[in-house]
């Protein structure tokens, strides 16, 4: 059967003359002889018949050479040879142009990457204006500023810039909401606890009138919600209490030596001429600024004259049309808001190199690491900065409690002050009623302590001085209260007049 | 004697042939591509009919056809001369209608079950069939190994030794393979025996 198979295997071959000689005489002497393999042979011849004449060629295409050049003209090989080396070609030519551009102009890089901080920093610097503009900064203010290191950035969101120095000698600034900043309204007790007469108070407002045209160039804010801080600002706060303290100390040595510590003595006026002339002299192009997003350090150049000239052209205007007034205000507008983002910052290493950040829902905190802060020499501040902690001392802090009411004309109070417990009974008229109606204005609701601040030997302390203080109140209440009853006679009046047009 | 042989190698088409491939391949190395089209010219109409025979089917030979030329003209610099061209040419243009066939497969796995009758193959209904067409419907149900010999001998004339070396086997083995071609393509038809006459 094996056999059978393969002489039929050879029978095809022979069918297609592709036997040797001595094949082909072998199948054929087989042929002779075996009707099966004649059947076989018949039967191939026929199916190879059919397979020839079954199967036409395929028609011709005339387009097959045209299509086929098209094609190869985008696969030339020795293009492709090139078309190999093309990115190292590139890579070749880019880094040869790269080390050219580098040879000539080695500052190339650095100049591009300033450019991007200086398009970025563009966009936070514009429009920046004076904080004393948008805060409404007063001579108080500045007092603040010179004895607590705290400025007003934002009053009708609470928000409060303080400036501060670590015991390792960083200094920081903190962006805090008011309800954690003390009450530090400290500027007509010093006054008075200095007995300083009229001339002398004139002469002191006008010290702190001259700072804040310096100051307000120091702390700029814009629309954008940025704060650009100058680092001499921590200077200007030397400066002030330094000449505030010297003015003191010629004012009323008297009254002065009783509110410093006994030894200490403080510079003379001259001297703290001599150093405010110093930073006022000093270039301040370099400034921190703080936005929603981001803080870095840049220059920026604040044109007080361009500025000036634009106050005094808003002031002209301001009093030609009051309405102006508004809508001018209104561009002034500044509200700080810490974004989520300057949160993260305080992983971002970019930024740890030149700050340290600290935020939380009531605070944000910066510390200037690599942040130079100008230091313009003031002999021994750093010791006499002790004595200023020592003398800011005899501010001390007092809290009394607002007790009930037990009589019209008559108010008690007692207040602890260290160990010993004053008290006080006040016979005012109507203090009861006036309370009553407006005690939100005394104290926060929920809590009954408020905190005051005031000179040990402030006046402030006696009975006729609180008295004052509390009939003034009364007179403005008196006052508020006539002018709600006119409101309410205006509102009655456009209740009936809307009535009768009903009718 | 020498001029003799010559002159009988001129009378051999198949010879020539091969002068003729070598030296225009030769020229084509020494850089004149514009030669290309005369190897196009000479054997396009083979090509597209190995292709069209080892698919069954005309709708992609101009497209591997394409591919083979392409190939042919990208690689003929490293062409050793040892060999007749054709052989070469041939086993590309198998190897590209195998690479065809198997996309082909690997697409009908994926394909919906409507396209499954666009099978491989030259399409033709037995309802409708005549003789050609039935042999030709057989002739696609056989296997690529026993088909495309049996096709390359009886449709393009090729010599048991020229199909081993375009398929890449041996001589052998193509000689039992068309035999058991036949024997397939015989079974394949016996239903239509008396029609066909077998």
């Amino acid at each position: 059967m094996k056999n059978l198979h393969k002489d039929f295997e050879f029978l095809s071959a022979y069918l297609d003359d592709e036997l040797s000689q001595g094949e082909k005489t072998r199948i054929e002497e087989k042929l002779i002889s075996s009707k099966e393999l004649q059947d076989k042979l018949k039967e191939l011849k026929k199916i190879k018949e059919l397979t020839t004449s079954s199967i036409k060629k395929v028609e011709e295409n005339p387009y097959f050479e045209t299509r086929l050049n098209a094609s190869l003209s985008f696969n030339k090989p020795r293009q492709n040879k090139v078309k190999k080396w093309y990115p190292a070609i590139g890579f070749t030519v880019v880094t040869i142009i790269l080390m050219v551009i580098l040879k000539f102009n080695p500052t190339i890089i650095e100049d591009v990457i300033k450019q991007q901080k200086t398009n970025l920093s563009g966009f936070y610097t514009e429009n920046l204006k004076p904080l004393l503009l948008t805060a409404g900064l007063t001579n108080k203010d500045i007092f603040n500023f010179a004895f607590s290191k705290q400025l007003p950035l934002d009053r009708s969101n609470g928000k409060y810039l303080l400036l501060g120095s670590k015991s390792n000698g960083d200094n920081y600034f903190e962006i805090k909401n008011a309800s954690i900043i003390p009450n530090g309204d400290n500027f007509d007790k010093f006054i008075k606890a200095l007995k300083l007469n009229n001339n002398q108070k004139h002469q002191m407002d006008s010290i702190l009138d001259s700072y804040a045209d310096d100051l307000q160039s120091q702390v700029l804010v814009n629309d954008k919600n940025t704060v650009a801080i100058n680092p001499n600002l921590w200077n200007y706060h030397k400066a002030i209490f330094a000449d505030i303290m010297a003015f003191a100390k010629e004012a009323n040595k008297n009254e002065f030596n009783k509110i410093v510590p006994s030894g200490y003595t403080f510079y003379d006026r001259p001297e703290v001429v001599n150093f405010v002339r110093k930073i006022k002299n000093r270039p301040d192009s370099q400034y921190i600024f703080i936005t929603p997003d981001s803080i870095f350090s840049s220059t920026f150049k604040f044109d007080r004259d361009k500025f000036r000239a634009e106050m005094e052209k808003f002031h002209k205007e301001l009093k030609e049309n009051m309405k102006n007034f508004d809508k001018k205000f209104k561009g002034f507008n500044f509200n700080f808001m810490i974004d989520s983002n300057l949160a993260k910052i305080k992983h971002d290493t970019a930024f740890n190199k030149s700050f340290r950040i600290f935020v939380d829902s009531n605070q944000c905190r910066v510390e200037l690491g690599n942040i130079h802060i100008p230091d313009i020499e003031l002999p021994n501040f750093d010791s006499i900065a002790a004595q200023i902690d020592l003398a800011t001392k005899n501010i001390q802090s007092f809290s009394f409690s607002i007790p009930k009411f037990d009589g019209k004309n008559h108010f008690k109070f007692k207040f602890r002050e260290g160990d010993s417990t004053h008290s006080f009974d006040f016979g005012i008229p109507n203090i009861d009623s006036l309370i009553g109606m407006h005690r939100n204005f005394f104290y926060s609701p929920g809590d009954s302590t408020a905190a005051f601040r005031f000179f040990q030997n402030d006046s402030l302390i006696n009975q006729k001085e609180f008295r004052r203080q509390m009939q003034k109140l009364q007179k403005e209440m008196e006052k508020m209260r006539e002018e709600m009853n006119n409101l309410k006679k205006d509102i009655k009046k456009e209740v009936k007049k809307s009535k009768s047009v009903e009718i | 004697m020498k001029i003799k042989k010559s002159k009988e190698d001129l009378q051999n088409p198949q010879i020539l042939s091969l002068d003729d491939d070598f030296s225009i391949i030769k020229r084509f190395i020494d850089g004149e591509e514009s030669v290309f089209k005369l190897i196009v010219q000479r054997h396009k109409e083979k090509v597209r009919n190995i292709i069209y025979l080892t698919l069954g089917s005309n709708d992609a030979v101009d497209d591997i056809a394409q591919e083979v030329f392409i190939t042919v003209y990208k690689n003929l610099n490293q062409f050793k001369f040892q060999s007749q061209f054709t052989t070469w040419l041939y086993r590309v243009t198998i190897n590209k209608c195998k690479d065809h066939i198997r996309k082909m497969k690997i697409r009908k796995i994926f394909s919906p079950i409507k396209d499954l009758d666009k099978e491989l193959g030259y399409n033709i209904s037995v309802e409708e069939s005549n003789t050609a067409e039935l042999v030709q419907e057989a002739i696609t149900k056989l296997p690529d190994k026993l088909r495309i010999p049996l096709l390359l001998k009886d449709i393009e004339g090729f010599s048991y030794q020229e199909i081993a070396e375009t398929v890449q086997c041996e001589i052998g083995t193509v000689k039992s393979r068309i035999f058991r071609a036949r024997e397939g393509l015989k079974n394949l038809l016996k239903p239509y025996e008396q029609e066909l006459m077998l």
